[in-house]
């Protein structure tokens, strides 16, 4: 049961696929060139942080989506994502909480 | 001994274990360098000082990194999809892409530490150095870690494209879903440690 023969019924299939991925990277590449060129006009620190974390979610979301398969993945597969994501943010907002209740902080 | 369900979908959860298993093992990897990031806000935060990234570490040569992973993201997915369609050579171009982005990437890194130390700049220099290596070396170990289990599956392709070709393709989806991660954790390092 080796690779003797072409699957042609998955050849058109995974041909948009591969258009699509294709597609994805080029948005994930000119995002990365917007990313490097907004932190250039040297905003205030919390624009240029909100901007480039802001496209780093979006790029995060993509490859997540896309390459990664979760747009089309089952629902146990998402629930142990969500379940990650919600902790991570979790985590985070508990620390920027606490560095929000910091006086002279530099962020 | 073999992993149960590594070829058909497990009826209870509806996928391959391997599936399951890789995913779960992110959902903790995405734990591990949250813990990380946190410490890079507090640390921050409370830091009297604190250099802007750009001002230390090399912005065109981590955004030239961000797009040798992102393009070897483009080359893992292209593998996998090569393998979908049973066409083992194009398997192997695919595959030997992402290896050699691979490598790029930490022969990239590998210049950076090698800068940083000629200019006296160690993890012991200053919080923000030290934070730079433990991210970024945790990270280029990950990219280690994918670059042998890639060349792993390479190596084994040409048996098991005869005897075991679904196992294969689960794996090498498996390992794709592993060195996405890695991309996506660059994505998010790159304008903390060099932009910001």
């Amino acid at each position: 049961m080796g690779f003797g023969t072409r699957d042609s019924g998955l050849g058109a299939h995974t041909l948009a696929r591969s258009r699509t991925y294709v597609a994805v990277y080029g948005a994930l590449m000119v995002a990365t060139a917007v990313t490097v060129g907004a932190s250039a006009l040297h905003l205030t620190m919390l624009a240029t942080a909100g901007v480039a974390l802001a496209i780093a979610a979006t790029k995060a979301s993509l490859v997540a989506a896309y390459f990664m398969h979760l747009k089309w993945e089952t629902r146990i597969v998402r629930g142990a994502v969500a379940l990650a994501l919600f902790l991570f943010v979790a985590l985070m907002g508990l620390v920027v909480a606490s560095a929000a209740d910091q006086v002279g902080t530099v962020l | 001994m073999d992993i149960p369900y590594s070829v058909t979908p497990r009826p209870d959860t509806g996928l391959t274990n391997t599936r399951l298993g890789i995913w779960l093992f992110l959902a903790s990897e995405v734990m591990l360098f949250g813990g990380l990031f946190s410490a890079y806000v507090l640390l921050r935060a409370g830091a009297e000082t604190w250099p802007e990234g750009w001002a230390i570490a090399n912005v065109p040569l981590g955004a030239l990194n961000t797009g040798v992973l992102i393009t070897s993201s483009v080359t893992m997915v292209l593998s996998w999809v090569a393998l979908k369609e049973k066409d083992l050579s194009r398997f192997w171009l695919w595959m030997g892409f992402t290896i050699l982005l691979g490598v790029m990437f930490l022969s990239v890194k590998l210049f950076e530490y090698a800068d940083k130390f000629e200019h006296g700049l160690w993890p012991s220099t200053s919080t923000y150095m030290a934070l730079y290596f433990t991210l970024t070396g945790l990270h280029a170990l990950h990219v280690l870690g994918g670059i042998i289990a890639n060349t792993y599956l390479m190596a084994t392709s040409f048996t098991m494209s005869e005897h075991e070709p679904e196992r294969l393709t689960n794996r090498v989806e498996a390992a794709g879903l592993y060195w996405h991660f890695v991309d996506v954790v660059w994505i998010f390092l790159f304008p903390v440690l060099y932009l910001l």
